[in-house]
């Protein structure tokens, strides 16, 4: 193969990044300040958290219909947990343990009963929906806890928290998939479970333990989500899995054997912040935002699925 | 040595499956330092015992004896715990997994002892390592998708080797290998023999079985037919006791004046591939493709069945000029393919016998309606005509053995009723019986107006069957010859580059 030039190479996902950024820079005035890019960042970072989860996921060739329902129910249950007057660590412990719970048997549901991911998920997801409800009668609960907040609105080492907290979990999460077994088991379950089985891996193990991760994933966003708005609301991410999943293909994470990875998917998450971000600062209306995001991420999946083709075709022989 | 103790036996060994007994009552034993053979014909049940002995598939009854003692396998790790391991007749690379990843699946070196931080310094190393003995660099950074089907096969040999076996399993190693690295690996074999390793080594290729084998069982319908030293028996009766009964010709061909030109390829190119290529294939001929491994032959197919685009050249199909641009194109143009990876292009594993047999033939059939009944019937036949190992003709074609699943992705191309076939390597892994099965069927489909080009790395195949032979070195045709001019020693020669000038040959 002739060497193509270095500009050929750059995904196609960055391409377009730079143009929205410069359409917005032309038609959104105010996008290009250093505290609108800053909040593109901070509104990024739990996607990010959630979308890593969701990758992982997703390359073993199943899905996660559950975390935006999973998400905004932790929520719940830690701002219900503190208003009956448990302590914050307390209250997020048990809530993340039970977010991580409710997707364990997920994770069971689709390795050891072998149902698909997405009925297993769907079904889960309503189900956990539905207990957070019950718990809050469909309401909000507040959070007054200042130390809570914290999560969404300190900084840390001049890092707003939610930065931090993205940054940790994906160092955390590359060193998983790239330095222990865990990531090769995660590839290997998309890609050839019966090659990891006859290696001697427990795969029912191996895929249980991948979901409840992702579900482990979604408690941390749940909770900065709720510290972010200061209030526990079960519906309040309900579309969530549909950007987490939006952000794994465009950052070139297939359904197919295995292929892709968590580094990409950070252009993906990227790449949905600013369109989100741009819409709200050009004054977009939620309606139409809803639709937009929609057809953009589809032509960044099309767009990128032929440009591997053409880049990687040659090499199927 | 070979007379020292056995160091694993099995003892009335039963497995079965829903609708088939894959083994009855099998006992046999290994000593250290023999290569014991395993020959039977397709669904015979040599995979299933391979699969017992690596802790795959649990037995229903029978006992398993390591060096004196009952033992139990029941996992992977067990097996591997005794010493066990192998190379397996179906692919176990996970594809987006490099190298190394995959030689050193659920073992890799950890950097700190009892973390589970893995070293890819040293996984990398020790897995070039291996790979070197057999005479391939390859990065080891790289995914084994990208790489040829050969080297993969040295990847899962290099995968069981690193585990240092003392028994050795190897269903149908050379199925995908040429003779280049087949002879790397019998090297390879005489040594870890000399060093007392066990080897149990399936193949359906008589002639690799008198080079390395000691001793051969022979299975038939899962059940034991008996135990015999190599060198003491004739092929015929092997063939007899596999099949039970007597083949007296392994190339049935009537060979015929060939008719009008069917498929003319003029000045073909492919990136990275075949170089102003030109052949030709009549009807009523079989045309006989040969060269190593990388010599371009798959290629040649690929491109003229449309899956790869060629830069430049022509095509002609009955005197028509055509471009490939699509598998489904050349299919209209009367053009079947058996491809040479047929997991990955020729099957669905997860259907049923019925509905690959059809596939590619249903419109041919069926107008409006799609009549089970005749699709049952039509399968029934190819079942019979090929035998294809199976309880009903419902059955996954994933619960079939290898050699059957091959049958069926013949059966599928048999169906459509192309006026040319293009076979990659239609016989590989496929039984003696059944060998001369899929020949007569060549012959009767070349006798009945079609053309078949015909590539095999098998060359008693080649010389047996064609009526005409190209020579493939390095992406071009360096030799054409008549079946009646062309004998081993010189295509074998041409094959490996001797005698061709420098100037050609690169
Ligand atoms: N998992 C399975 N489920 C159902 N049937 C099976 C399964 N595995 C094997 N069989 C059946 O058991 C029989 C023996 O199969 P096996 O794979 O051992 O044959 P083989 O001797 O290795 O044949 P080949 O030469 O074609 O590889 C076949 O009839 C096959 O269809
Ligand atoms: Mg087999």
């Amino acid at each position: 193969m002739p060497a193509k030039s270095a500009l050929w190479k750059i995904p196609p996902v960055i391409w377009i990044i730079a143009l929205l950024c410069v359409l917005y820079g032309l038609f959104a005035p105010g996008f290009f300040t250093f505290r609108n890019l800053q909040n593109i960042i901070v509104q990024a970072s739990p996607l990010l958290i959630v979308a890593l989860g969701m990758t992982m996921v997703i390359l073993t060739e199943g899905i996660d219909l559950s975390v935006g329902l999973t998400m905004g129910v932790i929520g719940v249950f830690c701002a219900f947990l503190m208003k009956t007057g448990y302590p914050m660590g307390l209250a997020v412990l048990l809530g993340l343990s039970a977010g991580t719970f409710f997707v364990f048997l997920n994770g069971l549901l689709v390795s050891t009963a072998k149902l698909p991911p997405f009925i297993a998920t769907l079904g889960l997801g309503s189900m956990v929906f539905g207990f957070g409800l019950v718990l809050t009668g469909g309401e909000s609960v507040p959070i007054s806890n200042s130390a809570f907040r914290f999560l969404h609105d300190g900084t840390i080492i001049g890092l707003p928290m939610p930065i931090f907290l993205a940054v940790v979990v994906f160092g955390f999460a590359w060193i998983l998939m790239y330095h222990t077994p865990f990531g090769r088991n995660v590839i290997a379950l998309g890609g050839n479970p019966e090659a990891l089985r006859v290696a001697g891996v427990n795969i029912e193990r191996a895929q249980t333990l991948v979901y409840t991760l992702a579900g482990f994933l979604a408690g941390i966003t749940g909770i900065i989500i709720a510290a972010r708005t200061a209030s526990g609301y079960a519906a309040a991410t309900y579309d969530w899995e549909f950007d987490a999943i939006g952000a794994t293909i465009i950052g070139g994470t297939s359904f197919e054997e295995g292929q892709g990875g968590i580094g990409k998917t950070i252009l993906g998450v990227l790449l949905i912040s600013v369109l989100r971000n741009g819409l709200n600062v050009a004054g977009v209306s939620n309606k139409y935002q809803f639709a937009f995001i929609g057809l953009v991420v589809l032509v960044a999946i099309i767009i990128d699925v032929k440009f591997r083709q053409a880049t990687e075709g040659g090499a199927e022989a | 040595m070979l007379d020292g103790e056995p160091i694993i036996q099995v003892k009335g060994i039963v497995k079965d499956f829903p609708g088939v007994r894959a083994l009855d009552n099998v006992s046999l034993d290994i000593r250290p330092g023999e290569v014991h053979v395993l020959m039977g014909e397709n669904g015979a049940g040599k995979s299933t015992l391979a699969k017992i002995l690596m802790g795959v598939i649990t037995p229903d009854a029978g006992e398993i004896i390591y060096k004196g003692k009952s033992i139990q396998i029941r996992t992977p790790l067990e097996a591997q715990s005794y010493g066990i391991g192998g190379v397996h007749q179906e692919f176990m690379l996970v594809p987006w997994l490099n190298v190394a990843q995959n030689i050193f699946i659920n073992r890799e070196p950890k950097r700190w002892k009892g973390l589970p931080f893995i070293d890819h310094r040293r996984m990398h190393e020790e897995s070039a390592k291996a790979l070197a003995k057999f005479g391939i660099s390859v990065d080891t950074r790289q995914p084994v998708k990208y790489l040829g089907t050969a080297v993969q096969q040295m990847i899962e040999i290099c995968k069981v080797l690193t585990t240092g076996p003392k028994v050795l399993i190897l269903d149908e190693p050379t199925a995908v290998l040429t003779e280049r690295e087949v002879e790397k690996l019998f090297q390879y074999i005489k040594v870890l023999q000399s060093q007392g390793v066990a080897i149990i080594y399936i193949s359906h290729r008589l002639a690799e079985i008198r080079r390395i084998g000691d001793r051969v069982t022979v299975l038939r319908d899962g059940k034991y037919v008996g135990t015999v030293p190599v060198r003491e028996v004739t092929d015929d009766t092997l063939v007899q006791m596999m099949v039970g009964r007597n083949i007296t010709q392994m190339y049935p061909r009537h060979r015929r004046a060939s008719g009008p030109e069917l498929l003319r390829v003029k000045g073909l190119c492919v990136k990275d591939g075949p170089q102003e290529v030109d052949l030709v294939v009549h009807e009523g001929e079989i045309v006989g493709l040969v060269g190593l491994v990388g010599a371009g032959r798959t290629e040649l197919a690929r491109a003229i069945f449309g899956i790869d685009r060629p830069v430049k050249g022509e095509i002609t199909v009955k005197g028509k000029p055509v471009w490939p641009k699509s598998p489904q194109q050349m299919i209209r143009y009367g053009l079947g393919l058996l491809p040479e990876d047929r997991k990955r292009y020729g099957l669905a594993l997860n259907m049923p016998v019925t509905k690959n047999v059809i596939m590619a033939s249903l419109r041919r059939h069926f107008r409006f309606m799609i009549d089970s009944q005749k699709i049952e019937k039509l399968s029934n036949n190819y079942i019979n005509e090929l035998r294809i190992a199976t309880p009903s003709a419902y059955r996954l074609v994933r619960y079939l053995s290898g050699g059957n699943q091959q049958k069926v992705v013949l059966a599928k191309w048999l169906d459509t009723e192309s006026k040319l076939f293009i076979f990659d390597e239609p016989t590989r892994g496929i039984d003696v019986g059944a060998k001369v099965e899929v020949h007569a069927l060549m012959d009767k489909l070349v006798q009945e107006g079609a053309g078949i080009l015909m590539i095999s790395s098998e060359l008693p195949e080649v010389l047996g069957m064609s009526d005409r032979i190209y020579v493939m070195f390095r992406g071009r045709i360096i030799g054409h010859f008549r079946y009646d001019e062309a004998d081993q020693e010189k295509i074998g020669a041409l094959m490996l580059g001797i005698g061709v000038k420098e100037a050609d040959a690169s």
